[in-house]
């Protein structure tokens, strides 16, 4: 079974300079903060946004150059000590949150590849694209069962 | 102690303990595991096996391949532009001052052997950055000093690792050569051959595993697969006599760079190296000589006074090219004294190379590493106070 049969094509994307206040008022009705594509304006997906990427923001000192050193307690995230003001919240854009280095996948790709880099990855949902690298829809964990459940009769 | 599978349990129990009760005291769990290593090694407590004592080698060899393949991926073209011109200017330099001020003193001075004070000085290249990391989270540190601290201390194992390789090589070439004719020549010739031979054992490797990757479906399979290629870079320069190090920072850096690939190997390996830092720290002190510490009084002195000096004289000259504040320029040194795990590393290797002075700069190191960790975290709290970036 191929992507674009079973993936979400209703995505809410975001642009590099949406600001975090648009972000959090976009999704704050969500159960949950999904991982979010940031495209560019001709539909080019640049970048993924996580809950844990807006967690990283905050931290008191610079986290993609700790990464690098070795040694380095880890120090766990703590929610209710971090750095927030008020002005944070037009301040700080997408472009700063945003993880560069994200996997995504193509539509005509089977269901199972995208099951593989799932695991792998350790996410629930991953953005695809079409040949270009625009994006073109989302599919995730619920996406593959819900195809499954259907052929299997479960569901109709 | 003859029971190595108990004296294990009892090294990682004991760190566990230790690293909790000197984390209440705001130092670093490296501290606490190179102080346990102390109390439970041969000269006190002798609660660490004969058989992982002698394994001290292959365990640095291994945890130093581990710290220079993570190294490795400073040099990405990202990151270096993100931290920036002067941290870079910077850390050549407090690199260099030491490096260069360190070997001066103890063969013009103290009249030691140049190959020998090369291995001194090229050691006093390194800093602790987990400890300046702690310092930094502790105060809550924000500004200007302390994003440039952060980053020189992030790089700067970087540059001591290739000082050291380059210094290493230079040092085996003298000391092998000691009586030859041909002594310059072959001295280049072997330094060059350890040094580019390193960088391209570890690119290619970089290229095979980046190549390969794509046949990796799992997150466990990405852990044994990395681990696989970082051990055959360590063993096939063992074998071929190149650095190291500087094939396991090849390693990691060509991975960073290639980019065919979205897997983090870094991440991956990151799920086993805590026990084996632990374990290295541990050893590093459990083969410190107690008795020889005696002899090296004067010499420690001279090699925690004049490290000092090149660490802050190179870090104003650094900060005076990259036209940082005066306050920058004047402090940062002083933020950068602490030394840990890169120091101990590099004096494991001197100590297993050079068996006549190994055990003399082992000592020294060890001795001077306690005595940096527990006064180096103090003078930076102090440099982040000057600088006014306390919160």
């Amino acid at each position: 079974m191929k992507i674009l049969e079973v993936m979400t094509q209703k995505v809410i994307a975001v642009k590099r300079s949406t600001s975090l206040f648009e972000l959090i008022e976009s999704f704050r009705s969500f159960h949950s903060f999904p991982l979010v594509p940031v495209t560019e304006e001709n539909n080019n997906l640049v970048g993924t946004i996580s809950f844990r990427n807006i967690m990283e923001t905050f931290r008191s000192t610079s986290q993609k150059i700790l990464i690098t050193i070795p040694f380095v307690d880890k120090e766990e995230l703590d929610l209710f000590d971090l750095e927030i003001t008020p002005e944070m919240g037009t301040l700080c854009i997408v472009d700063d949150l945003m993880q560069t280095n994200f996997v995504s996948i193509k539509q005509d790709a089977d269901i199972e590849e995208a099951h593989r880099l799932m695991q792998l990855h350790r996410q629930e949902q991953i953005p695809v694209v079409d040949e270009e690298g625009k994006l073109v829809g989302m599919i995730g964990m619920f996406d593959i069962l819900l195809a499954l459940f259907r052929e299997k009769g479960v569901i109709k | 102690m003859n029971n190595t599978i108990l004296s294990l349990g009892l090294i990682l129990l004991f760190g566990f303990i230790f690293s909790r009760i000197i984390n209440k005291i705001k130092f670093p769990s490296v501290t606490a595991y190179l102080l346990l290593g102390i109390i439970i090694g041969p000269c006190l407590f002798n609660l660490v096996s004969g058989e992982i004592i002698a394994s001290s080698g292959f365990v640095s060899n291994i945890v130093l391949g581990l710290i220079a393949f993570s190294i490795g991926q400073n040099f990405s073209r990202e990151n270096l532009r993100r931290i920036g011109k002067p941290v870079i200017w910077i850390s050549l330099f407090e690199a260099a001052g030491a490096w260069i001020l360190v070997t001066l003193v103890f063969f013009l001075i103290l009249r030691k052997p140049f190959y020998l004070s090369l291995l001194f000085g090229a050691i006093s290249s390194a800093t602790a950055p987990a400890a300046t990391v702690m310092v930094l989270r502790e105060t809550r540190a924000k500004g200007r000093f302390a994003d440039i601290l952060l980053g020189v201390v992030a790089i700067d194992d970087a540059w001591c690792l290739i000082i050291f390789a380059l210094s290493l090589a230079l040092a085996k070439a003298m000391a092998a050569h000691i009586s030859s004719n041909l002594f310059i020549f072959k001295i280049i010739i072997n330094s060059i051959l350890q040094i580019g031979g390193a960088f391209i054992i570890g690119w290619l490797i970089g290229l095979l595993a980046s190549y390969f990757s794509k046949y990796i479906r799992t997150q466990t399979e990405l852990l044994i697969y990395s681990l696989g290629f970082i051990f055959f870079t360590i063993g096939l320069s063992i074998l071929m006599h190149f650095s190291v190090l500087l094939a396991c920072m090849s390693l990691g850096a060509s991975l960073i760079n290639l980019k065919r690939t979205n897997l983090n190997f870094f991440d991956a390996i990151k799920a086993i190296d805590p026990p084996l830092y632990l374990l290295f720290f541990v050893l590093a002190g459990a083969n410190l000589e107690l008795p020889l510490l005696k002899n090296i009084g004067f010499i420690g002195i001279i090699y925690l006074v004049f490290r000092i000096f090149g660490k802050i004289g190179g870090a104003y000259l650094g900060g005076t090219i990259a036209k940082v504040s005066h306050k920058i320029r004047r402090y940062l040194g002083f933020g950068l004294i602490p030394q840990a795990g890169v120091a101990l590393g590099c004096a494991l290797i001197a100590k297993s190379d050079f068996p006549l002075v190994g055990g003399l700069i082992f000592t020294t190191i060890v001795a001077t590493t306690v005595i940096y960790e527990l006064v180096g975290p103090i003078c930076t709290k102090i440099a982040i106070e000057k600088a006014g970036e306390i919160s």
